[in-house]
């Protein structure tokens, strides 16, 4: 039989929408499948491994780079809940430094210590940060590092033009293998039209794989510092977690579409239309 | 001097060769299009494509492709001095002129594909025929500024391979390693120290040394970290001077704010060294100190500006002591802040022009009212006598210097002819468009350095390897002054400029780029503005290390392709 395919998947989209939530409920799904997971947190703000190992202080591939001048995988691979592998990049303190250079750092640490070429993780999500602003923060987009990319989105305008800007970057990064998967709409307000969203996912030459609704146990559960499918393993939410979870495994990176990104005057002219 | 560079490999490949009475026919095989047949007779007055020394060239057919010009082009270079006899001796008698193939002794073969050595930028399609980088100029004279005669402490911000990784040249060697006795540490950079300074054990120079982990998490806070420790540990007398390097830049440190938060008792300065206006803060230093000083004493003295210390100034300023001329002060490059103060005790004050001071001149000495020598730059025989009688005159010691300058004169004749004997026909070569023509005769646009007048004076010869654009505009002219001196060659592509370096007369060429592998994979010694040295005996070590750069076997043993 050949080797299984690495699943490396990769979830961006606005601050705030969902990426961290969804991506930590994912890992957790996927290791209760039986798959070897890698939780890899690019977000400066390292606050998606809290959720995965009941731990606040997730020593961070920076925080190493600055005690010891040097990373190593013991002190810097954290094992969570569900033997779910995770790896914070950490960076600096908001306003100071270069956060982009941390995240490369980091990817050269899987580099150096070849973490994913290993055969030691069938998955590996990569939990990005909101809005990709320079080459560093896109690293994770060159080859060998993510491949099937996860728009988060709502029905927000700023969201959908995230989005789009989004789109742009995976087509930048097309030539590493990078592909566009799809869309996950995350619907937060109850009366959000989700209509708009999937008429806006047709104009990217792309799919919604997943709605989640708003869900207090979400909240609940992030309170006591577990997934949704630890904490309300038989709630919808939780179901709807697991079908995308299967969507996302089925999508064939060879099939999908590259992304029609649109420019700002068409964007801003549809959105007039609701993207009708 | 004869290149032996020329002997080594020819850029023409004639393919055949053969002579009709007294006509020889060469064939040129010119790569990407057809076979040139060149005619090549003895010189006389009838019409031809070109000429050499003795010979005449033309050529078969109606129009010239342009690769089939240039080619022709270096053919008429490489016969330059070749007689016609010498050339007639190697091409077979064929009646009808049908030529044979060039055997191995023809002036030819067929090696003429040569590794291409280019320098390239992307976006810069010019990049290849760049030797004179005027632009780095800027920077160089601003970071040869040396703050002095107080106690500095010079806090680096940056990284270690910034302050190491410049290799530094001495004319005929270069030097990646600071070994002592390439580098005498009198002759380094790194500020005075006062004994008071010593005694605190305070250095005079910190580097932060950003690491990886620093340029992520931000870098000022390093370099508040090394300001706050030295802050308890300096007086009012010490001066903080914090520069950075490019990383905090990126990064966006805040030098500036780092330097507003300093709560020490010493002065403390933010000084960017990539500042396009000279640095304020120096100005300021320097106004201030002038201003300290005293007034004007009776006695004939000089202030100078804009002459860096070492040998030649020692030379100048013992010149004009000979004539009674006492240098009382000298600023810039070095600024000795207990210099300054003697500023204005001197009868004159002497501005050496010099671009990048240009501004310094504006603000510090110009308001000062002083009597103002601005005479070209000390360089050279004639040009030092002017710059010191320009002095010495009005200081009306006019009379003594001109004694003075027979003594000096007798003293060093001999050396000079023994030198201009030894330069006797080595040649120099510059590369450059039609654009920078004018600015390679500008001192002003040479860092202030009259780099080709004082080669000229010594005696050698110019190479003058000028891009043609192929648009028929007017070629720039030479100016008269050196048109004895200079020969001017033409190149149309980067094929033609390999060639043209290759085949030139000129054994060492000029270019700014550190070792260039343009200029050494010709077999040639590259030289710079850093070989000239102002001063009479500046002029003799200036074209001592002219000539050891034409005469370097190195690169013609190992740099060639
Ligand atoms: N469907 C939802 N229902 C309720 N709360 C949600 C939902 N999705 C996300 N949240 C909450 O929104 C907040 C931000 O989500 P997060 O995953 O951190 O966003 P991101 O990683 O995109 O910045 C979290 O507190 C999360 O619990
Ligand atoms: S924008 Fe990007 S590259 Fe620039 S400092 Fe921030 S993280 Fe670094
Ligand atoms: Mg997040």
């Amino acid at each position: 039989m050949a080797a299984a395919r690495v699943e490396r998947i990769v979830f961006l989209g606005k601050g705030g929408i969902g990426k961290s939530t969804i991506l930590s409920n994912l890992s957790t799904l996927y290791a209760r499948m039986g798959r070897r997971v890698l939780f890899v947190g690019c977000d400066p703000k390292r606050d998606a491994t809290m959720l995965l190992t009941s731990r606040t202080d997730v020593p961070t591939v920076v925080e190493q780079l600055i005690r010891h001048n040097d990373v190593r995988a013991e002190s810097v691979l954290v094992r969570g809940r569900a033997g779910i592998d995770c790896i914070e990049a950490g960076g600096p303190e908001p306003g100071v430094g270069c956060a982009g250079r941390g995240i490369a750092r980091m990817l050269e640490f899987f580099q150096e210590s070849d973490l994913l070429a290993k055969n030691r993780y069938d998955t590996v999500l990569f939990d990005l940060l909101g809005d990709i602003v320079c080459g560093g923060f896109a690293t994770p987009l060159r080859r060998g590092f993510g491949q099937k990319v996860f728009i988060v989105v709502s029905d927000e305008l700023m969201s959908l033009y995230a989005a789009n800007n989004i789109a742009r970057a995976v087509l930048n990064c097309a030539p590493n293998g990078v592909v566009l998967g799809g869309l996950v709409a995350n619907l937060k307000d109850v009366t959000a039209d989700e209509k708009l969203i999937g008429r806006f996912a047709r104009l990217l030459h792309t799919k919604v794989v997943g709605t989640l609704r708003r869900d207090p146990a979400l909240r609940r559960a992030e309170f006591k510092r577990l997934t949704i499918a630890e904490y309300a393993p038989r709630s919808p939410t939780t179901a709807t977690l697991r079908r995308l979870a299967q969507a996302i495994l089925k999508l064939d990176p060879k099939k999908l579409p590259a992304p029609t990104p649109l420019d700002d005057r068409t964007f801003y002219d549809l959105s007039r239309r609701g993207f009708a | 001097m004869r290149s032996p560079a020329r002997e080594k490999r020819p850029a023409v490949a004639v393919s055949a060769i053969g002579r009709d009475g007294d006509t020889i026919r060469l064939t040129l095989a010119v790569p990407g299009t057809s076979d040139l047949v060149v005619l090549v007779t003895p010189r006389d007055g009838s019409p031809a494509w070109g000429h050499t020394r003795q010979l005449a060239l033309r050529y078969e057919g109606a129009v010239l492709a342009p690769p089939q010009e240039r080619a022709l082009r270096l053919l008429a270079l490489r016969l330059r001095d070749v007689p016609f006899r010498s050339l007639a001796e190697r091409a077979p008698e064929v009646p009808g002129g049908a030529a044979s193939s060039a055997g191995p002794d023809a002036p030819s073969d067929r090696e003429a594909t040569q590794e291409v050595v280019t320098v390239d930028e992307w976006g810069n399609p010019d990049r290849w025929r760049t030797f004179l980088f005027r632009r780095e100029f800027q920077r160089n004279a601003s970071s040869s500024i040396q703050l002095a005669g107080r106690s500095v402490i010079q806090v680096s911000h940056g990284e270690s391979e910034c302050l190491f990784a410049t290799p530094r040249i001495d004319g005929r060697t270069m030097s990646l390693y600071n070994y002592p006795w390439v580098r005498p540490l009198e002759e380094g950079p790194g500020p005075a120290t006062d004994g008071s300074r010593d005694r605190r054990r305070l250095p005079s120079h910190i580097l932060t040394d950003l690491r990886d982990a620093h340029i992520i998490t931000g870098g000022t806070a390093r370099l508040e970290a090394v300001l706050g420790a030295l802050a308890p540990r300096t007086t009012r007398e010490d001066l903080v001077l914090v520069k950075s390097t490019c990383v905090p830049r990126v990064i966006g440190d805040d030098m500036e704010g780092a330097v507003a938060r300093w709560r020490g008792p010493a002065e403390i300065r933010y000084d960017d060294v990539f500042a396009t206006d000279p640095n304020a803060f120096l100005s300021e230093l320097m106004a201030r100190a002038i201003a300290a000083g005293g007034r004007r004493r009776r006695k004939a003295g000089a202030s100078i500006a804009g002459l860096a210390p070492g040998r030649p100034f020692e030379e100048l300023a013992g010149l004009l002591g000979d004539a009674g001329v006492a240098v009382r002060s000298a600023l810039l490059p070095r600024v000795d802040l207990r210099a300054a103060v003697a500023w204005k005790t001197s009868t004159v004050q002497v501005l050496v022009p010099n671009p990048y001071f240009r501004s310094y001149y504006e603000q510090v000495f110009a308001p000062l009212g002083m009597r103002t020598v601005t005479a070209a730059a000390p360089f050279g025989v004639a040009g030092t006598r002017t710059w010191l009688e320009a002095i010495a005159g009005a200081c009306g010691r006019a009379a003594a210097m001109r004694r003075a300058w027979r003594r000096l004169e007798e003293r060093t004749a001999p050396a000079f002819e023994r030198l201009r004997r030894e330069i006797a026909g080595a040649r120099l070569g510059i590369v450059a468009g039609p654009g920078e023509l004018a600015a390679l005769f500008d001192p002003m646009e040479m860092a202030g350095v009259p780099a080709l007048d004082l080669a000229v004076e010594l005696g050698f010869g110019i190479d003058l390897l000028l891009f043609d654009p192929g648009d028929r505009s007017p070629e720039p002219a030479i100016p008269p002054a050196f048109a004895h001196a200079v020969d001017v060659y033409h190149f149309g592509d980067r094929d033609a400029l390999v060639a043209l370096l290759h085949d030139a007369p000129c054994a060492a060429v000029y270019s700014d780029l550190y070792a260039d592998e343009r200029v050494t994979a010709a077999g040639k010694a590259p030289f710079s503005l850093q070989l000239f040295e102002p001063g009479v005996a500046g002029a003799l070590r200036t074209g001592e290390r002219l000539l050891g750069a034409c005469r370097l076997p190195f690169y013609r043993k190992y740099g060639g392709t």
